[in-house]
């Protein structure tokens, strides 16, 4: 049925283009090009000024329905080669889709509301499903409600063991690793999953000083995938039910005044996570030699999350101009997330006990316990404007957080000779962290297009970290890892905007880091990022963008150096406002260097890390107009990524597409597109495949 | 459970830094009394705000003297929110709505001269900001900006927002959108609405200037931003926020990134340091990697042994990270992949090994 479906419909959208065109010409759109002429903001890139509003009709307001859709019929080729790697990059399946639609509806007698505006895509079986509803009825209430189901399909066969004789679904496959009901082989940390967001909120306007506002969001992640159960070092993939959400609930009041706004809100989220990983087969893990003469094996196991959390949280958020030349910024803002642990684990099979070098054939393990992380950030900032030609910008974030947990933990093994080991622990871990960061800015106007700045930042923090067993005295008694936070930056930037033409954004920081986190950490450093724009001509526009870091961290054994750079060139060019023939294209160029020293656990040795990414980024379209009675349009292009370095990679997503309008209303199209994914060292993973989609455009 | 118990470095620290911030107010205050000794008070309220206003003795004309010339801005214009200013009279703008942002423009009528008005393409950005700002400064969305990176870069408010727009949204259209089921290829962004809400459209305007940020989403492995499931401004606040990369928050000041992923929210009982002291760009490229998983590596094992490489608790230089405490081989391929067995390594509430 579905098929016959897909069949008419199909037939349908090709025939389209023979039938339709015997109707009204389109017409050319007097308001949309007034519209676009006029435009007046100033940032506006000069290339759409030209650009008229081609055959579309711009939204008729006077009209109280407008808005458009788009719908047609995805066809897909194979993929050939590695399927489930094209699912994890791509996902896109075939049949019929609403690709995108877009609707205003206004009501000028205002009862409901003054405008509401529809909008989404991707309907139909495409992974990312969105929908936004908003609603608005001016001095009345502002509402907004979001809504997304999106697909997180992850396969990649290069991110399991490749030891396991069925890590690639290949002969050696089992039944464990059959998990979907397509039948799609899965395995090891992979996902077939779904996450579903909604997010509604609502403003109302009683007052134009009050405003009170409430939201609720509801996140979910939801389905199945394979992860490895682990007993001793030996891991047993086996299948992961995921389900968990958070529903957040929120409200509070602005009170909006001439000279100063204060924010209170209030929230609390409840979180629940009800993961299952379960077998009940025979698995026989990644060791396939005996120890001490016998197998091990995974018979049936089970584990079983049912872990509850709930969180409170306060914002207080304020902004004043005691002057006209000075504005100040604050907020204070409260989280208090707990999490109540309930996990329990069984497993039988054959398992050994390594430290004893003894087989136990049962286990079971059962964990309660809770944990709490309050965090507490507060932050101020003013911005002055001294004079006319000097602004000062001074702001400053203390960030604070602890975690405390405690857990009671429970385990029995099951020994071949009917003995059973009880160990009770009880495990804890304190968390400590404390953040400031200060910035400091003067912004001097040397002339009207020319602005410098100058600047301070410096950032200090501690950490602990204890994860441990509890002692007799209620001490953490494991682990103290500790480490400081110091850092000095010094801030410059530049912009040059002699006209309206040339733009010109630089800034730089550079620090002689102290102290810092991590190994990777940012530590002496040096960022430069530069971002030019220039209408060479009224149809030509060329852009540049520089972003270059280079990271240093001398101390022994560290012996970090990292260096990343990424440069882009684009060229939009316009010629006779589009009319004709229109190229957009960008290239980027971005290298990185990174080694660094590391201890190769097996034999305690040093070695260095080394990695390498030489990455070539394109992206063009170009388009031809057909000056003729239709107005057909051409567009030809893609993008295109291939990197060499530690990870060698394409990914080429060359497209063709051809659109006519056949009425002022309703445009044909039809796009082709190919999909080229290569990874040198894991070349069956690779995959390529055509995708052709026809469809129309319906305006309304 | 034990309770947290402030360090003697942490009650002190702030005072040294309460001295660091009254020694910067202090000098703010003195610059400040120099500059109101230096000039006269500007006068409060809306004129105040047209520094590039002509020195000519304008006038206020009127909006209507605009409206022969200037016909489609005036006609979309009354369909913009701002043109409340136009109709009620609290603003002091009332049937002069043009002029509360342009200045006074009896000159301008007379001469038909653009040097005559205020026109924001000659004003600095910061000039133009602060046109805006006389009546949004005091709203929730400013309240980031003194850390936002566009106010501190000079971006004005008119790179993302269109003033006169009669549009709720962008445009509909071909060449708004050229390809209508997929941003690969996008078109480049202008000012075409209020301000861009559709997630191609944020996209659009962001990648206009992000331009290298927007290669790197041209990856294998990236949020779906092209494929318009996801937006900039879903993990980023153009308008500024306290955390870096104007990073969006979750329930109050938690990383935005708990949004979607929930999961790795926490509290653990047993904490990944990483998470909770940086953030995920410490083992991940959100934006677009060559890796599987948004890594920043290449194999899993060089993600976690570039910390976890300090001989003993007390690092080298203090930074975070300990030697694994298991002596894996890792010359067998099934240890390269830390991960297949620490299967929670954004946080445990079971395994302090994150096996569980």
């Amino acid at each position: 049925m579905r098929g016959a479906m897909k069949s008419i419909l199909t037939l349908f959208l090709l025939l389209a283009p023979v039938a339709l065109p015997a109707q009204d010409p389109p017409k050319p759109v007097e308001e949309a090009k007034q519209t676009q002429e006029a435009k007046p903001a100033p940032e506006t890139k000069p290339t759409e000024e030209a650009k008229p509003a081609a055959d579309a009709p711009a939204p008729d307001l006077e009209r109280p329905l407008s808005g458009v859709v788009d719908f047609g019929n995805r066809f897909v080729t194979g993929p050939s080669g590695h399927r489930n790697t094209y699912r994890s990059i791509v996902n896109l399946g075939e049949g019929p889709r609403v690709f995108n639609f877009d609707f205003g509806l206004q009501d000028p007698t205002g009862r409901l509301f003054d405008d509401l505006n529809v909008f989404g895509g991707n309907w139909g079986g495409d992974p990312y499903n969105t929908l936004r509803v908003i609603a608005n009825k001016q001095r009345v209430y502002r509402f907004t409600a979001d809504y997304r189901n999106l697909t997180y399909f992850d396969f990649l066969p290069s991110f399991a063991n490749p030891n396991r004789p069925d890590s690639f679904g290949g002969a050696g496959a089992n039944a464990v690793s059959r998990l979907t009901p397509e039948g799609t082989l899965l395995n090891q940390r992979s996902y077939d999953t779904h996450f579903r967001m909604s997010d509604i909120y609502l403003e109302l306007f009683p007052t134009r000083r009050i405003v009170p506002f409430f939201s609720y969001q509801r996140n979910s992640w939801f389905g199945s995938g394979v992860t490895p159960f682990v007993a001793q070092s030996t891991e047993y993939p086996i299948r992961n039910d995921l389900q968990d959400s958070t529903d957040l609930y929120r409200g509070g009041v602005r009170l909006q005044f001439d000279r100063w706004h204060l924010t209170l809100e209030q929230g609390a989220t409840k979180f629940r996570d009800d993961q299952r990983v379960f077998s009940t087969e025979a698995n026989p893990g990644n060791r396939t030699v005996p120890i001490l003469g016998q197998t091990l094996r995974l018979a049936d196991a089970l584990q079983s999350y049912a872990m509850r959390g709930e969180s409170i949280f306060s914002r207080i958020n304020f902004t004043a101009s005691p002057y006209s030349g000075l504005n100040v910024h604050g907020q204070f803002l409260f989280s208090q997330p707990e999490t109540d642990v309930h996990y329990s684990e069984s497993a039988n099979g054959n398992f050994i006990l390594l430290n004893a070098a003894r087989f136990y054939n049962r286990l079971s393990l059962g964990v309660n316990g809770e944990a709490a992380r309050p965090r507490t950030s507060g932050t101020i900032g003013y911005e002055a404007h001294i004079g006319r030609r000097f602004r000062v910008i001074q702001a400053m974030v203390w960030d604070r957080l602890h975690n405390a947990s405690d857990i009671a933990v429970t385990e029995r093994l099951f020994f071949a000779s009917s003995t059973e080991q009880v160990t009770n622990s009880f495990q804890a871990d304190r968390v400590e962290w404390n953040y400031y960061r200060s910035q400091n800015d003067a912004l001097f106007d040397v002339t009207k297009s020319f602005t410098l700045r100058g600047g301070y930042r410096y950032i200090s923090g501690r950490a602990r970290s204890r994860p441990g067993d509890l002692g007799s005295t209620g001490d953490v008694v494991r682990n103290l890892e500790q480490s400081k936070l110091e850092r000095h930056v010094g801030l410059a930037g530049a912009t040059y905007r002699p006209n309206a033409k040339f733009t010109l954004n630089a800034e730089l920081e550079a620090s002689n880091g102290v102290r810092t986190f991590f190994r990777t950490s940012l530590q002496d450093y040096t960022r430069l990022r530069l971002i030019g724009r220039y209408q060479l001509t009224g149809s030509l526009l060329l852009t540049g963008n520089l972003r270059f870091l280079d990271n240093q961290n001398p101390a022994p054994g560290v012996d970090y150096d990292f260096r990343s750079r990424y440069q882009t060139f684009g060229v939009y060019w316009t010629p006779k406002g589009g009319k004709v023939f229109t190229l957009l294209t960008e290239y980027a160029r971005s290298t990185l260097r990174s080694d660094i020293s590391y201890i190769v656990p097996q034999e305690l040795s040093r070695a260095r890390s080394f990695y390498r990414d030489n990455a070539h980024t394109a992206t063009a379209v170009a388009e031809l107009a057909i000056p003729r009675k239709f107005s057909p349009r051409l567009s030809f292009g893609g993008s295109f990524f291939l990197s060499n370095g530690s990870r060698p990679t394409s990914f080429y997503q060359p497209l063709g597409r051809f659109l006519i309008p056949l009425h002022r209303r309703l445009h044909y199209y039809t796009e082709w597109r190919w999909f080229g994914y290569d990874d040198q060292f894991y070349g069956y993973s690779g995959f390529r495949t055509h995708h052709i989609v026809t469809g129309l455009r319906l305006f309304m | 459970m034990d309770q947290f118990v402030p360090s003697r470095n942490s009650v002190s620290q702030p005072v040294s830094r309460g001295l660091r911030f009254l020694a910067g107010s202090s000098a703010l205050a003195v610059l400040l009394g120099l500059a109101a000794f230096a000039g006269p008070q500007e006068k409060k309220d809306a004129p105040e705000a047209k520094p590039s206003a002509p020195a000519a003795p304008a006038e206020l004309a009127g909006s209507d003297t605009c409206q022969p010339c200037h016909e489609d801005i005036f006609k979309s214009f009354s369909k913009n929110p701002h043109h409340v200013v136009e109709t009620k009279g609290k603003r002091g703008f009332q049937g002069k709505a043009c002029e509360s942002c342009h200045g006074p423009g009896s000159t301008h009528a007379e001469s038909a001269d653009a040097k005559d008005i205020v026109s924001f393409k000659s004003l600095n950005p910061a000039e133009a900001d602060r046109i805006c700002l006389n009546c949004h400064r005091n709203q929730p969305t400013m309240v980031g900006r003194v850390f936002g990176s566009h106010a501190r870069n000079q971006i004005p408010c008119t790179s993302c927002h269109g003033i006169h727009s009669d549009k709720t949204f962008e445009p509909r259209g071909p060449l708004a959108q050229p390809i209508p089921f997929t941003e690969t290829v996008r078109t480049r962004a202008s000012v075409q609405g209020r301000a861009p809400r559709r997630m191609a459209a944020i996209n659009n305007q962001c990648s206009s200037c992000h331009t290298s940020t927007y290669a790197e989403f041209q990856r294998p492995h990236k949020h779906p931003l092209n494929e318009a499931g996801v937006s900039c401004t879903d993990c980023h606040n153009p308008h500024g926020s306290f955390l870096p990369g104007d990073q969006k928050t979750f329930a109050a000041n938690e990383p935005g990134c708990f949004k979607c992923h929930s999961n790795f929210r926490g509290p653990f009982t047993f904490e990944h340091a990483p998470v909770r002291f940086e953030s995920c760009s410490t083992c991940h490229e959100p934006h677009g990697s060559a890796n599987p998983k948004m890594l920043n590596r290449h194999e899993v094992m060089f993600t976690c042994l570039e910390c976890h490489s300090n001989i003993g608790a007390q690092t080298q230089r203090g930074t975070v990270g300990g030697i694994p405490p298991a002596f894996h081989d890792l010359r067998s391929p099934r240890y390269r992949q830390c991960t297949i067995c620490h299967v929670k390594i954004h946080g445990s509430h079971v395994s302090k090994d994150f096996l569980r």
